[in-house]
């Protein structure tokens, strides 16, 4: 039903929990299965030095997230901005046809953690 | 050594019991017959499908000439729904069922809709049962059928069968009932309940997959459900599958003796579940009625941990349970019951199912709750919703 990677990312999912004071926050509630995916950033000198995840959500949400996750951790905010679906596909192998969003659910996730650090760096937030 | 596995998943299948195995593999050996061939090959085969009418028969209350083997529960509901309301349209086109039947009956439905029957679908409380009221309220002169299932297959709640089959015989209108999660759980005797017709499948009672019944009360109007031969009183055409029929009239006959005690033991063992599972986790609840239940059935809601990560990651640990029914899992689609039942979306998304068979122990339920009790542990430690002892935090 699910792909292996898919199975062990979830069994043994990486980067979950908070960070306090983190410089960015991105949270999507999804619309088809209403879950939930927050994203933390902490960037310094415009890398992301620690990347984490809390998921409400089933086995690809929580995959996926800590794919995402693994996928930020040590890129500079523009490597963050160029990662797509293909990106986590890449990685995830294929997803089911109904669990699919959940990649779009994630990616936006991510760059909205993005969009909330450089809120907050313009002074915005 | 291999970490032992624990199936609680009763209400999805059972596994076969050696009897009715022994009884099936006795049929594929010695009775290979046509049951419709007049030669003593077919009369014998026939004479072991009757035999396993009569089972079926005894254990319901029913008559033998009132019982008609088909594929399954999905079957015998879409025979009985489809096939009384177009076989008794002349007298009227409103059918009244309710909001938390299973799908073979609610599809069933809604392809009655489509030809013109009016449907009414009767809400449920907070419990999972049948508002007997509005059942009362929705009743018109051009209802020919009233189906309520008689226990629920994801909550377990049971419901008013006798007030309805009491209310539907004073209205002259007909009253099906699918019985499939009740068999082997409730003493049940379609004379005393008064319904017209009753669904049941055999592979929640130990039986084999591919075959149940549909009880037809004698006089009962319903259309054939396969055009063909003039098999089943020629309502139901093609070849009986007689080993499988042995099974199912096997497995009825052991599911109904001795039913209490069964009943009794099962309830204990899940009420053990239900004890240690409150004890070892923080803000779980029981789903369905707290006292008019299947003795097998507890669905619990898990704040916080995500149903589907739930079930995978215990079917990692060698713990086999379900999200909402099997018959609905692998879709996106939340819990129909559940909200019928007035459950909100994460309500929904954050509820297991756990059913237990004869075989559970008391040792295999302390193996499965602190299996169970570390997995919701690690989910809720993943999750976005925080859950804080009686406290949840989006």
């Amino acid at each position: 039903m699910y792909s292996e990677k898919i199975m062990e990312e979830f069994l043994e999912p990486k980067n979950y929990g908070v960070i306090k004071g983190a410089s960015g926050v991105g949270k999507v509630v999804s619309d088809v299965g209403s879950e939930i995916v927050k994203i933390f950033i902490k960037v310094e000198d415009d890398k992301i030095v620690d990347c984490q995840f809390q998921t409400f959500g089933g086995v690809v949400a929580i995959a996926l997230s800590s794919i995402a996750t693994t996928l930020m951790k040590d890129k500079t905010i523009e490597e963050v901005k160029n990662l797509t679906a293909s990106s986590i596909l890449e990685v995830s192998g294929d997803i089911p046809d109904n669990k699919s969003y959940l990649v779009g659910v994630v990616l936006s996730a991510m760059q909205k953690s993005i969009e909330n650090y450089q809120n907050k760096s313009n002074g915005e937030d | 050594m291999e970490e032992k596995t624990i199936y609680l998943d009763y209400a999805a299948t059972t596994p076969i019991s050696a009897d009715v195995y022994k009884k099936m593999l006795e049929c594929y050996s010695n009775y290979n017959g046509n049951s419709s061939s007049l030669y003593k090959l077919g009369r014998e085969a026939d004479a072991v499908l009757e035999e396993a009418r009569e089972k079926v028969a005894k254990a319901i209350g029913a008559e033998p000439s009132e019982i008609y083997f088909t594929s399954g529960g999905t079957e015998s509901n879409n025979w009985a729904i489809k096939g009384i309301a177009r076989a008794n349209k002349m007298r009227g086109n409103h059918i009244i069922t309710s909001a938390i039947e299973h799908p073979s009956i609610l599809e069933s439905c809604r392809e009655l809709e489509k030809e013109g029957f009016k449907v009414t679908y009767i809400p449920v409380d907070e419990n999972g049962v049948v508002d007997y009221a509005s059942i009362i309220k929705a009743i018109s002169p051009s209802t020919i059928l009233i189906s309520i299932m008689m226990a629920n297959n994801e909550v377990g709640s049971l419901q008013p069968i006798r007030a309805i089959a009491e209310l539907a015989k004073q209205n002259k209108i007909c009253f099906h009932t699918d019985a499939v999660q009740a068999i082997g759980s409730l003493n049940i005797n379609v004379k005393e309940l008064g319904v017209d017709a009753l669904s049941i499948s055999a592979h929640k009672i130990y039986g084999p997959k591919g075959v149940g019944a549909l009880y037809i009360k004698k006089g009962v109007k319903i259309e054939k459900f396969m055009s063909g031969g003039r098999q089943e009183r020629n309502l139901r055409a093609g070849t009986v599958n007689v080993p499988l029929c042995a099974g199912l009239g096997e497995a009825i006959e052991i599911a109904t003796t001795n039913l209490d005690e069964k009943v009794k033991n099962v309830r204990i063992v899940r009420k053990y579940f239900q004890k240690k599972l409150s004890e070892a986790i923080h803000n779980i609840s029981l789903n369905g009625h707290p006292t008019q239940r299947l003795a097998n059935n507890c669905s619990i809601t898990f704040e916080g941990a995500e149903s589907e990560a739930v079930v995978m990651m215990l079917d990692s640990v060698g713990i086999y349970a379900s999200t909402g029914s099997a018959c609905e899992s692998g879709s996106s689609m939340p819990s129909h019951v559940l909200l019928a039942m007035g459950r909100d979306i994460e309500q929904v998304r954050t509820t297991v199912r756990f059913t237990f068979g004869e075989e559970i122990t008391k040792e295999d339920v302390d193996i499965a709750v602190e299996k169970i009790r570390k997995v919701v542990k690690k989910i809720r430690s993943v999750s976005a919703i925080r859950i804080y002892k009686n406290k949840v935090e989006l």
